[in-house]
């Protein structure tokens, strides 16, 4: 097969979200990608929470999974922290190469009130201080837990590198969708543009523009409802070779464009260990070169 | 209790906009506008926030013994 040009046309990229069209690329790669964006891009999370105090109305155990969903600041985490299969701990030692270190630290003066109303605070995430600038809270307004007067947290966050697929608080691309690109053609000889189709089309692709009908087949999502209701038979649905429209959208520990990159660099180097694999097998020509 | 961190279907963060919704939509404002700036999309995540009660400051006046 001749190689091809493998083109990205951008619709949206911000830190929050990736939406293009990928063109050229086959597509059990690009769902590779895609897959590899939700299951295999490593973020940093909190791991182990050690509660010092907590005599607040919450369990640890409460707060510790608030804190772990949050998500933390990764973009120079990747190069800095050590891979998840590099980092052993029994959660007594912890190696800085991998665990940064963050803090909640709060307390409210007071007496604590044995009944009656008492107004209670929130503590949001910007009261988590961390020790590595790189590592922080993707945002300080997310509530963690709630506070009344004489109570006080104190908990120390370690947080390492993790894949998707170990907790969905590592995720990276909380969404990834793929979707193929409809290509409708109406075969205008048999069509009268009668508008069975525009009535039944969810999504106006089709529509009757001053009695003739229009095709938009940007918005097609090939439900086939149009197929059913013509009644010449005139229109033909069909998807577009080798073009697809991919949506990452990230938990905000990393740019989405950063996600797309770093889930095509690990589909990569998946494949290159595959290709080693087979090749140590004597199954490629490389092999049998050097033996 | 308190509005979660995480939408439970998608995993968006939705947990730092719960403050700004309520207080929009106490303030008299369509709760489905409200979402669509906020950009809450999904519908996931928009029922997130119309099914919640926030019913953490009703037990925490009942604090437990430590």
């Amino acid at each position: 097969m001749p190689k091809q040009a493998v083109e990205i046309e951008v619709k949206e990229l911000t830190r929050e979200r990736f939406s293009g069209r990928i063109k050229g690329a086959p597509l059990p790669v690009v769902n590779a990608i895609r897959r590899v964006a939700q299951s295999e891009v490593l973020t940093m999370a909190a791991d182990y929470i050690i509660f010092y105090d907590n005599n607040t109305v919450l369990y640890d155990e409460y707060i510790a999974h608030r804190i772990a969903m949050i998500p933390l600041t990764s973009d120079a985490a990747l190069e800095k922290y050590k891979r998840p299969e590099e980092c052993v701990t029994d959660g007594s030692r912890f190696d800085e190469d991998c665990y940064a270190t963050l803090r909640l630290v709060v307390e409210r003066p007071g007496e604590t009130p044995l009944s009656g109303l008492t107004e209670v605070e929130i503590i949001y995430s910007d009261s988590i201080v961390s020790e590595d600038p790189d590592v922080r809270p993707v945002s300080g307004k997310i509530p963690v837990a709630v506070i009344s007067p004489g109570q006080r947290i104190h908990a120390e966050i370690k947080a390492r590198l993790g894949r998707g697929r170990e907790h969905a608080k590592w995720q990276a691309a909380t969404v990834s969708v793929l979707t193929y690109v409809a290509d409708i053609r109406i075969d205008w000889e048999h069509c009268d543009s009668c508008g069975d189709c525009a009535a039944v089309c969810p999504t106006g692709a089709l529509k009757i523009v001053k009695g003739k009908l229009k095709v938009d087949s940007e918005k097609c999502n090939l439900c086939r409802q149009c197929l059913r209701a013509c009644p010449a038979g005139a229109i033909r649905l069909s998807w577009r070779d080798n073009e697809y429209n991919l949506m990452i959208e990230s938990s905000g520990a990393l740019h989405a464009g950063r996600i797309l990159y770093e889930a095509a660099k690990e589909v990569r180097s998946k494949l290159l260990t595959l290709l080693n694999t087979v090749n140590t097998l004597g199954g490629g020509t490389e092999g049998s070169r050097s033996g | 209790m308190l509005f979660p961190v995480r939408c439970f279907t998608c995993g968006a963060v939705i947990g730092d906009k719960w403050d700004e919704f309520i207080k929009r939509v106490k303030r008299g404002e369509d709760p489905g506008k409200v979402l669509d700036d906020l950009g809450v999309r999904r519908y996931c995540c928009r029922r997130m926030f119309l099914s919640h009660v926030d019913v953490i400051k009703e037990i925490a006046p009942y604090p437990r013994r430590v």
